[in-house]
């Protein structure tokens, strides 16, 4: 990976970057967010829920909103997606983007797609020092502003066995990268969404694990069990509980988002088109 | 299991399956691992003896062997090395549950390790190689509910990519090579379609009423 910039773009002051940051996050989660004051830059949004509840498809919706023209209702910034196993589908993601384009022509995709920078990761030491060397990225490109991964359990149960009987050690590539996307999130102000599967059933009889229990009355209609380290437990400051309506006539996905501090609720309803998620109502 | 019969291919008549018996030539294994050539000559078989030959069947009865079997797999198609029969583009594993499950259970998490390193040669074959992988997965029920579910629990439905629900045809006039397909995971296509197979001649038949008007 060639990476070019100007000593000026290297020292340029994060600040510059605010109004765009900020905007970010509002108009993607019209709703969810709009109620607290701190307005989203450097912020960290974990996806969780099983499988085939819409996650992947959302982080689709992002991406394309963020690197759509201003023109077509995007944000023009660029977007970071690292991948980590192997679930990113790019004929996917040129679907969404010609459908929500008013002319959809090769060129117009081209150049949205010459804001999309994406990176494969096979263990949790890769994804460590993949973290490490894109610093200079974020350097580079002021206006990368959305950083996703996808998903940050997928190492979990290699993780668990390569460090042996010591818990700390099963943690401690994974508690290293929740620290420096911390890091990397404070300095470049950029806002975070990892996703994380439901690979934990919640009843207690289950297999030991390793963090303490985390419980909150509120998880109690959430299928939720917290498996990853402390470490990154405590950078997430938003969780946002997918699910999906299993009866057959429903093709209806929701979501339940919830602001770690102050402990709001939101829930949302969508459904996924050929044009990515679309949402339905708004229950505040 | 095995016995070539007439039909299972097309071209392979019972004529074609007598002529082959009296060659010593029972099973489809026999068939794979014999000399086709002379076969070919003695049977007066054409080009079709010819496809049974692309199929390149390895045995794997345990998690070591099938790891061991897609890593030859991945430096042989990363060298480029190309048999008589072409370079490989399909993998069909049948079936991970036989290796996979009786490392779960219990509080063993070097089996849920083990199946993720399974899980990740697959995805690179796929991914990096261009290989299409299907693999066969059973069925089990939950233990609370009775519901039917995929086998090998949670971590392994993030897996695949793609998923479909292979069931026995039910109702009036299904007869017994009737099967149907529902897509029940996709990276791209709405879930919920469904189709009618018939095994026995490998036709389609009329699609499920219920869902005729989901866009394919």
């Amino acid at each position: 990976m060639l990476l070019e910039f100007s000593a000026r773009e290297l020292w340029a002051p994060p600040c510059v970057c605010e109004t765009a940051q900020s905007r970010i996050a509002l108009p993607i989660m019209p709703v969810t967010l709009r109620n607290t004051r701190d307005c989203f830059s450097c912020d960290i949004l974990e996806f969780h829920g099983p499988e085939g509840t819409g996650k992947t498809e959302m982080l689709y919706h992002l991406t394309a909103r963020c690197i759509l023209p201003k023109s077509e209702g995007g944000l023009e910034v660029e977007v970071l997606f690292i991948d980590t196993d192997y679930h990113f589908d790019m004929l996917r993601l040129v679907t969404v983007l010609e459908h929500r384009l008013s002319q959809s022509c090769e060129e117009v995709v081209k150049r949205c797609l010459g804001r999309f920078f994406l990176v494969y990761c096979s263990s949790s030491i890769q994804l460590l020092l993949t973290l490490y060397s894109l610093e200079a990225m974020f350097c580079g490109h002021p206006s990368l502003r959305l950083l996703i991964v996808d998903s940050l359990s997928a190492f979990y149960w290699i993780d668990r066995v390569n460090g042996g009987e010591s818990v700390n050690l099963q943690e401690s590539t994974l508690k290293k990268c929740s620290q420096f996307l911390e890091k990397l999130v404070k300095e470049y102000r950029l806002v975070l969404f990892a996703t994380t599967q439901s690979i934990m059933r919640k009843t207690s009889h289950l297999r030991e694990g390793p963090s303490s229990a985390f419980t909150h009355p509120s998880d109690a209609g959430v299928d939720y069990r917290p498996y990853l380290c402390k470490a990154w437990q405590q950078v997430v400051k938003h969780r946002i509980f997918f699910s999906k309506d299993d009866s057959k006539t429903s093709n209806q996905f929701s979501l339940v988002s919830r602001h770690l501090k102050s402990n709001n609720l939101k829930k949302h309803f969508f459904i996924i088109g050929e044009s990515g998620v679309e949402f339905c109502s708004y229950v505040s | 299991m095995g016995l070539l019969r007439a039909g299972l291919c097309p071209g392979l008549t019972q004529d074609v399956v007598q002529l082959l018996r009296g060659r010593g030539i029972r099973t489809v294994v026999d068939l794979v691992s014999a000399d086709l050539e002379e076969v070919a000559q003695k049977c007066g078989l054409s080009y079709k003896a010819g496809a049974l030959q692309r199929i390149q069947v390895v045995h794997a009865f345990d998690i070591f062997q099938m790891l061991d079997a897609l890593q030859d797999l991945r430096s042989t198609v990363a060298q480029q090395v190309s048999g008589s029969s072409g370079t490989v583009k399909v993998v069909v594993v049948d079936s991970v549950t036989a290796v996979v499950s009786p490392l779960l259970g219990g509080q063993q998490r070097e089996g849920l390790a083990l199946m993720m390193q399974l899980a990740q040669e697959l995805k690179t074959l796929a991914r990096d190689l261009g290989l299409a992988v299907v693999v066969t997965n059973h069925m089990t029920r939950e233990r609370d509910s009775g519901k039917l579910k995929p086998a090998l629990g949670r971590s392994w439905s993030f897996v695949p990519s793609t998923r479909i629900l292979l069931d026995t045809g039910e109702g009036a006039g299904a007869s017994g090579s009737q099967r149907t397909a529902c897509l029940i995971k996709s990276p791209r296509l709405p879930t919920g379609f469904q189709e009618t197979v018939d095994i026995g001649t490998w036709g389609t038949l009329k699609q499920s009423p219920a869902l005729q008007g989901h866009p394919t």
